[in-house]
């Protein structure tokens, strides 16, 4: 899959359903989610607990199926591509920040790097310059020695923010990054995040609780119950994309 | 690629140790069972395969070189005569009884020799000489003997008197790593005593054993035997070792007895490894979870995984195999028949790898079937 620079939409989320099967039932966790996700901006998606966020954030990873609809990445569909292909796909073109920080734990900062590195094939000198630009630019570049363990919250999250930015990936997908930090901990992360949107031209996709990060964001999505029920630019428009929103507001 | 493998590995060194443990254990026990194998099965068939000779004739329907029915000694002439033998012996293989000093009485197994016999019997002098053999009423018998025949819990010296089925001998001499499957000792006499310790008439023997001419093969001159002589069985030194060694170790309960500690001894590395490197994956599932997500594939996270397997494996074997060449050394001073040769402690390497490489498969099925998206689930 080539990088298609024309088209700033890299990620397109059209129509999509998700349900899982809890017994002789089916849970209905997303419900006709319509979205995409553009460079150069760092969306964030917020909503209360239960509303879907996670398995849209997850089906945007290429990590589950939708039940039905379409995602698109770089404006090529591959909403039913095989588990063969996509971890190829995850590795070019997307990025992961996790909530609970994801490190190897028997792994020191800098390799926790360089292996997204060498999933991109880069190894050696190379790589071990590169990962220490990486953290140098997520500031903890003196740390590179310490194991998971050894590190503060904030310092495995700037080590997991590293590894994101180690892989080429157009899409950074962050999931409630900022959760496990401090409020100061918290703008510094997510700041890095915002500048890797506009600095990088990535998009940065970020799932949050977290009310004081609104302002930083270019665009805003709010979910409740399966929907997108607003999406709102960072020049302040609404855009009221379902009824239920009126639900939201009231 | 960082070396998640041995990272993850020496991440938590109480664990490794306990993995270790288990392996060095499993790798001893296979080794030394394996020896015990190889050193019960050259000990069943020591006699026949260090006699120096091509052909062994006997009485028919015998199965193995210790129990074999007397047979009339014009047997001798008959085979002497047949072109092609370079000489020809005949031979005692008997069991009998040493009387002990308190009374008691033990097995032997009695072993006539001709007068200068061209025999390799004994084939390992400790003490004495071989010739002794041919001294009335003269004995030669393992040094690994000498604590079990001895005297009020003296070692059996040179000179000592004693008397087998109420004959009179007399120790000469002492050999080494002269063993035997049963526990009853090889006793290395003459062919005169032997008739006596045997209770065997004269004009009888057991075997008549036969050097084949440099330009006659062992199986030239078994057809030749059979082609003039009937109502005997005539095997070459090769037949007659693998019909030894088959009775010994699989006609009786002994070689499977052995083969099934072996067994064992295997299942148990494969599980502790498996068990071990199982744990280890639950353990991380939600970082192999998270090198998926990252775009890992299922090949490149089994070579994690197996290489996991193999270092732990490595080490143990390292280890396991060290500690089982020094008791294979140590063991046959004491009487155990185990023989750990360095091909064997080579060949566990291989073994030890393929005991790893099982024992990873329960991990990599965990693997494939690890959905990455577990990477979003608190």
């Amino acid at each position: 899959m080539s990088s298609d620079d024309v088209n700033p939409v890299v990620m397109r989320v059209q129509d999509v359903c998700k349900s899982f099967r809890e017994g002789d039932h089916s849970l209905e966790v997303l419900r006709h989610v319509s979205l995409d996700v553009v460079r150069g901006e760092l969306t964030l998606l917020m909503g209360p607990s239960g509303s879907g966020k996670t398995t849209l954030l997850t089906i945007m990873g290429l990590l589950l199926k939708p039940t039905s609809g379409r995602v698109e990445l770089m404006g090529h569909d591959v909403t039913d591509l095989s588990e063969v292909c996509l971890p190829a796909l995850r590795r070019r073109h997307i990025g992961f920040v996790f909530q609970g920080f994801n490190l190897l734990s028997s792994l020191n900062a800098a390799e926790n790097v360089e292996v997204m590195l060498a999933l991109q094939g880069i190894h050696g000198k190379v790589a071990r310059d590169r990962t220490m630009e990486l953290l140098a630019i997520v500031g903890i570049q003196d740390r590179w020695h310490h194991r998971p363990e050894e590190l503060s919250g904030g310092e495995k999250q700037r080590v997991s923010v590293a590894r994101a930015l180690a892989s080429p990936a157009e899409l950074i997908l962050a999931d409630e990054p900022t959760g496990n930090l401090d409020s100061k901990t918290s703008a510094q992360v997510v700041e890095t995040l915002r500048q890797l949107a506009h600095e990088q031209n990535r998009a940065v996709f970020v799932v949050t609780h977290d009310p004081g990060l609104r302002e930083l964001a270019d665009r805003l999505v709010r979910m409740r119950d399966g929907l997108v029920t607003c999406e709102k630019a960072s020049n302040g428009s609404d855009h009221l994309v379902s009824p239920a929103d009126e639900l939201v507001r009231s | 690629m960082p070396p998640i493998a041995r990272r993850n590995l020496f991440h938590d060194r109480i664990k490794l140790a306990l993995a270790l443990t288990g392996i060095v254990f499993s790798v001893v026990l296979v080794t030394l069972q394996l020896g015990l194998y190889i050193g019960a099965m050259h000990n069943s068939s020591g006699v026949v395969d260090n006699a120096g000779v091509d052909v062994w004739i006997m009485q028919p329907g015998t199965r193995n070189v210790d129990m074999c029915d007397s047979m009339d000694d014009r047997r001798y002439y008959q085979a002497i005569t047949t072109p092609g033998v370079a000489w020809a012996e005949k031979l005692i293989v008997q069991f009998s009884l040493w009387k002990l000093p308190d009374g008691r009485q033990e097995s032997v197994e009695v072993v006539g020799l001709q007068p200068n016999s061209r025999l390799n019997l004994p084939w390992g002098m400790a003490v004495g000489k071989r010739k002794h053999v041919f001294q009335v009423p003269g004995l030669i018998i393992d040094e690994r003997e000498r604590s079990r025949f001895g005297r009020n819990g003296h070692l059996l010296p040179v000179g000592e008197r004693t008397e087998i089925y109420g004959h009179r001998a007399k120790v000469l001499g002492f050999c080494r790593g002269v063993g035997t499957f049963t526990t009853a000792p090889y006793v290395f006499t003459s062919f005169k005593n032997a008739l006596d310790y045997s209770l065997m008439k004269q004009g009888q023997t057991k075997y008549v054993v036969l050097k084949a001419k440099p330009d006659v093969t062992p199986e030239e001159l078994q057809q030749r035997l059979r082609a003039r002589m009937s109502g005997v069985d005539i095997y070459t030194t090769k037949e007659f070792s693998t019909a030894t060694r088959h009775y010994w170790l699989h006609g009786t309960g002994m070689g499977l007895g052995v083969i099934v500690a072996t067994l064992l001894g295997l299942i148990v590395g494969v599980v502790i490894v498996g068990q071990t490197m199982y744990s280890a994956t639950i353990e991380r599932l939600q970082e192999y979870g998270t090198l998926k997500a990252l775009g890992m594939g299922n090949l490149t996270l089994t070579g994690i995984i197996i290489r996991q397997a193999l270092i732990a494996g490595l080490l143990g074997y390292a280890v396991g195999s060290c500690i089982a060449f020094a008791v294979g050394r140590k063991l046959p001073e004491f009487n155990v028949p185990v023989e750990v040769p360095i091909w064997l402690v080579g060949g566990m390497f291989f073994i030890t790898v393929g005991i790893c490489v099982i024992a990873s498969v329960t991990s990599i099925i965990r693997v494939f079937r690890l959905e990455p998206a577990i990477v979003f689930r608190s």
